[in-house]
């Protein structure tokens, strides 16, 4: 590998403290910590799109944040072309946004109702602060039509656009700086089918054209599949299995990435016999439990899961793909549609 | 024709609003047989919601009112049942769980609380002491419905009761309902065993927050199902669940289905939900119900050209040689929908008729089972779009 | 000196006109009832305005002018009628007014730009551990211990210590009324500061101060006029009534509401010769009145998403009215176009 990884995170922790009690405070407890993201290791080379999956309780959408240093962590290093990144501060920091962009979830919160188009989309470049007034509105002019808007409303207010169209603004708004990554977090959660496909579609597009990097954090393993060439699957805090896309979606190791991909309901009705397998919810990000966190709803589970967490490691049968297993050997050639069993089997456990 | 829990004819809604009045739901029929899942599938802004919510007439009347039509529910036509006697057809007549289940358990209240008022209302009509609504064929009959058969696996054992989780009060009850106090707390647990909850005393006393999401939503389930009604109506129910949490409380309500005698009107934007669940499934388009038929059978071969692209644009469906398939244009404004036909704008096999001409109301298909309909006048040629 | 009152129209400004002015006028058609509250209050703007510059364009009187008619009831020359000492009632009401109303306003003003901007550093720079975490403690603690005390008794009590007279008044009313605006102010910031526009905002490098300038006082601004406006009828009835009690300016000498009402009660005036209460009385309850009517539709006005659904060009989401599924706009191709005047929609 010659070129240095455009991102390259090693070890990135980010633990929010809980409040105290008073009478915790009296009796000396130590503060309790949330463990969202715990341990993390990924990098993104220049160009390529990761993409980042995981349910609620995954710590996704907390690493996408770290990145592009929305949050700052609490352990580990953060180099970007090279370069630490932690160090920066004030102006440097504010220098070095224009690299790392982010589109929100939410498109409704994400732009701000009481500004026109022209001054949210163009707002990074007015805080890069080398253009004047009547330039940005240019460059905004120039823009939108590159992520399918209209040129001409620019003096138009958010309320008046559809979902899609909403993150088509904040779409425009992360490009407009020409940044080198984009940290997209659920870009098509809250739009249509329809919708959602001419967005990815769009953004293949622009990646195309422009050469910038993304990391595609969603739940959706249909849109890494089109749109990732690298996977990384996030448990609790932590990645459990990474790889090409190919690698990881068509021959899943980590029992968590089988449990994933069985999971996801599909426009077949011989599903209508399918019963899902997998019982329990996401353990507490507070008190992580020891050893491997998916031992509770594994159906692979041996004793020393419980015990020992299990290092990402790559095995024989699969080069170039990063599992967190023991019994990854074991595991592997057991496929996600056995975890969808037909017959009426003793249902899952469903703990309080 | 079997036998129709609830049918739906010519059903219109129009919201008022400002200087406005704009028609959500135009001119739908349907019908739910009898111990059937029916599935109605669409995108945002077609009405799919407004029609669930209009069916226990839980709309807020003064902005929508109902523009026309029937909604005939075990004889009553309930357009014309006034309000204030809906909530005597809800709960055990028709009754509907919601996507979001932090929002529909009260939580002030404990889990026991809100599952023993649920059981509790029933109780007090089958013991005859409610109000009724009272149709053409005379009053509604509870005792006539089947229970619920829960596996054997789930054969429950009765803890006395006492502690802080009475506080329904016990005279009160008993004076209201004709049940006993043990009576109604051995329902509720046998309820949460029933969605498949362990050990459901431990969770009595809890609070929804302090729940996770897939819980919430089996005890919505709980608390819809033990209250026996004909119509349970899901309006979204796992679409804000997680992947994982969503798989599960999609197999207990597969489950469920088949072991207790509900008829389901299954409301979702996801077509992987609705081929998991329904055995019918009907898809609308702003505001127009365009297809509806065997849920095997539409997928297999669509007849309406809207069903067709959306079956394709679905993301299981995606390949990567080549962009997305996905459906030019945008979903219309119902303020001024399009004339005629209103998909003609995006369709893929749009005629100059179309224009013109609104889609025939659903017409059987030939070469398709009895119940396959569609609304598009070239229905036979939609099986020809790549 | 009399300031104008209609703050809405300076915020509907945009570049088109569609926002401005004619927008404006539109929605307030479509509010009889603010429409009336703005009418109110623009004419009482106007009269005060009147009565600095050119009094005699709506009295034949002078300030504090004694006539020879004694207690004389309404009638053509004395429309409020006279009270036991000559005065005209109808000029003196008239010669108050712009004094109440600028008093009114710099309470209210003050308050609002000083307890607003304490709220707006509490409520944005309050990490625990930071400094901004702790001037925001001290604040609120503060804020806490002049809300226990009911308003008006204490600045009854500190008009008592400081003696009558105009800037007496203001300073006794201000203390007791700045710590509503910092809570207010307080709570809209919280409520916005995690928003992600913010977040965005800040991953588009902008200066943390920028943010609260642009971002979030601009969210914040809304509720808080609305809630100004509404304060200017309190804050008037408050220091009536502080002038009613007798704590207020000397009247006759300093023609104020409150005290004119405070002098007809301890002349017996009020009993005797019950048309007194016309001038004083009437005049505080129609300007409440209109500024209340007023503010309650501004909130409508100012929001650019419900203007669009009160004039009736668009079926908006917002009000309670909203249907569950709003529509979307119409398009041709495979963007997504917002359609001119007609569209209106939240996903």
């Amino acid at each position: 590998m010659s070129t240095p990884p455009l991102v390259e995170a090693v070890d990135l922790e980010k633990h929010f403290p809980l409040t105290r009690s008073a009478t915790d405070v009296f009796k000396g407890k130590a503060r309790r910590v949330i463990h969202a993201v715990d341990g993390v290791t990924v990098s993104v080379m220049p160009g390529e799109t990761v993409g980042l999956i995981g349910e609620s309780g995954s710590g996704k959408t907390t690493l996408g944040w770290v990145i592009a240093r929305l949050h700052e962590p609490t352990g580990g290093t953060l180099r970007f072309d090279g370069a630490d990144v932690l160090g920066l501060r004030g102006t440097a920091l504010r220098k070095w946004r224009k690299n790392v962009q982010v589109v929100f979830q939410d498109p409704v919160g994400s732009l701000d109702p009481r500004l026109k188009v022209w001054q949210i989309v163009g707002e990074p470049l007015r805080a890069q602060g080398e253009l004047t007034k009547p330039q940005v509105r240019e460059r905004v002019h120039e823009l939108l039509p590159t992520v399918g808007l209209p040129p001409d409303c620019l003096d138009q207010y958010p309320h008046e656009f559809s979902g899609g169209g909403r993150q088509r603004l904040s779409l425009a708004r992360a490009l407009s700086v020409d940044p080198r990554l984009v940290v997209l977090d659920e870009p098509t959660s809250a739009l249509d089918v329809a919708v959602q496909a001419q967005i990815l579609n769009r953004l293949v597009e622009l990646q195309r054209q422009r050469g910038f990097a993304y990391l595609l954090i969603t739940h959706n393993v249909a849109a890494v599949r089109y749109v990732a060439d690298r996977v990384a699957v996030m448990y609790l805090g932590r990645i459990v299995e990474v790889g090409s896309v190919r690698g990881v979606l068509e021959k899943p190791i980590h029992p968590y990435t089988k449990a994933l991909l069985a999971a996801v309901p599909v426009a077949d009705a011989s599903r209508r016999r399918t019963r899902f397998r997998i019982g329990g919810d996401v353990p507490s990000l507070v008190d992580p439990p020891p050893g491997c966190r998916f031992a509770a709803r594994c159906p692979f589970v041996i004793d020393r899961c419980k015990v020992e967490y299990p290092a990402l490691r790559e095995i024989a049968a699969a080069p170039g793909q990063l599992v967190a297993c023991h019994r990854a050997e074991e595991v592997i050639d057991i496929a996600p549609a056995t975890l969808l069993t037909t017959e009426g089997a003793a249902p899952a456990a469903a703990p309080a | 024709m079997t036998d129709a829990v609830v049918s739906i004819e010519g059903l219109s809604i129009d919201y008022v609003v400002g200087a406005g009045r704009f028609r959500a739901v135009s001119d739908v029929t349907l019908e739910v047989p009898r111990g059937h899942v029916v599935g109605i599938v669409g995108e945002t802004g077609c009405g799919k919601s407004t029609l669930a919510q209009a069916i226990p007439r839980l709309l807020p009347e003064p902005p929508a009112t109902i523009g026309g039509g029937r909604i005939v529910f075990e004889g009553i036509d309930l357009v014309k049942v006034p309000l204030w006697k809906m909530p005597q057809i809800r709960g055990t007549g028709i009754n509907m769980i919601f996507q979001e289940p932090l929002n529909s358990l009260n939580p002030a209240f404990r889990i026991y609380d809100q599952v023993a008022e649920a059981v509790h209302i029933r109780h007090v009509r089958e013991g005859g002491r409610g109000n009724v609504v009272r149709s053409e064929s005379g009053p509604f009959d509870y005792s006539r419905r089947a229970d619920p058969k829960a596996s054997d696996a789930w054969a429950g054992k009765v803890v006395p009761g006492g502690g802080a989780q009475d506080a329904v009060r016990r005279k009160e009850v008993e004076r209201h309902s004709g049940f006993t106090h043990e009576d109604l707390r051995k329902e509720v647990l046998d309820y949460l065993r029933l969605v498949r909850i362990n050990d459901p005393e431990t969770i009595l006393d809890l609070y929804p927050h302090e729940l996770s999401g897939g819980m919430r939503q089996r005890i919505m389930i709980a608390m819809a199902l033990s209250e026996k009604p004909s119509l349970l109506i899901a309006d979204e129910p796992t679409s804000a669940l997680d992947v994982t949490i969503q798989a599960q409380v999609l197999t207990l309500m597969k489950e469920l289905i088949e072991e207790v005698n509900t008829s389901i009107l299954f409301i979702s934007h996801d077509l992987g939900v609705i081929a998991e669940t329904a055995d019918e499934l009907g898809v609308m388009y702003a505001g127009k119900l365009v297809e509806f038929g065997p849920v095997a059978e539409v997928f297999a071969s669509p007849r309406h050209p809207y069903t067709k692209v959306l079956l394709r644009a679905a993301p299981t469906r995606y390949k990567s040689d080549g962009p997305l398939l996905s459906i030019p244009g945008n979903v219309p404004n119902l303020n001024r929908p399009p004339p005629g036909c209103r998909f003609h704008p995006r369709c893929p096999i749009a005629r100059p008729v179309c224009k013109v001409e609104p889609g025939p109301p659903l017409l059987g298909v030939a070469g398709a089972s009895a119940t396959h309909t569609s609304a598009c006048h070239f229905a036979a040629e939609v099986p020809q779009i790549p | 000196m009399a300031t104008t009152t209609s703050t809405a129209k300076a915020t509907t400004t945009g570049k088109k006109v569609g926002y401005g002015i004619f927008a404006f006028w539109r929605v307030l058609r479509a509010n009889p009832l603010t429409l009336i509250g703005f009418l109110i209050v623009c004419a009482i703007g106007i009269s005060a305005l009147i009565v600095v510059v050119a009094p005699h364009l709506l009295t034949q009187y002078g300030p504090d002018q004694l006539t020879t008619d004694y207690n004389q009831g309404p009638s053509w020359s004395h429309p409020s009628g006279t009270d036991g000492i000559g005065l005209d009632i109808y000029s003196e009401t008239l010669y108050a007014l712009p004094l109440d109303l600028a008093i009114a306003f710099a309470i209210a003003g003050t308050a609002m730009i000083a307890g607003g901007g304490l709220g707006l550093v509490a409520g944005f720079w309050d990490r625990p551990g930071t400094l901004g975490g702790a001037i925001s403690v001290v604040v609120l603690r503060i804020t806490d211990i002049f809300l226990a005390f009911p308003s008006l008794i204490l600045a009854l009590a500190i008009a008592v210590s400081l003696g009558r007279g105009v800037w007496q008044l203001i300073v006794a009313i201000l203390l007791t009324w700045w710590p509503f605006y910092v809570r207010l102010v307080r709570g809209e910031t919280l409520a916005v500061k995690h928003l992600p526009y913010v977040m965005a905002a800040r991953a588009a490098g902008v200066t943390e101060g920028r943010i609260v300038l642009r971002h979030i006082l601009r969210n914040v601004l809304e509720p808080v006029v609305v809630y100004f406006t509404l304060d200017v009828g309190t804050v008037l009835v408050t220091l009536s009534t502080i002038g009613f009690v007798g704590l207020g300016l000397v009247y006759p000498g300093q023609a104020e509401w409150g005290s004119m009402m405070s002098y007809y009660q301890n002349a017996g005036l009020i009993t005797a010769l019950p048309w007194t209460v016309l001038g004083p009385g009437l005049s505080i309850f129609v300007t409440v009145l209109a500024f209340s009517l007023l503010g309650d539709g501004l909130r409508d006005i100012l929001d650019p998403r419900s203007r669009r659904v009160l004039a009736g060009t668009g079926t908006g989401s917002i009000t309670a009215a909203a249907p569950p599924e709003p529509p979307v706009p119409v398009a041709g191709d495979e963007s997504d176009l917002p359609s001119g005047s007609e569209a209106p929609t939240i996903a």
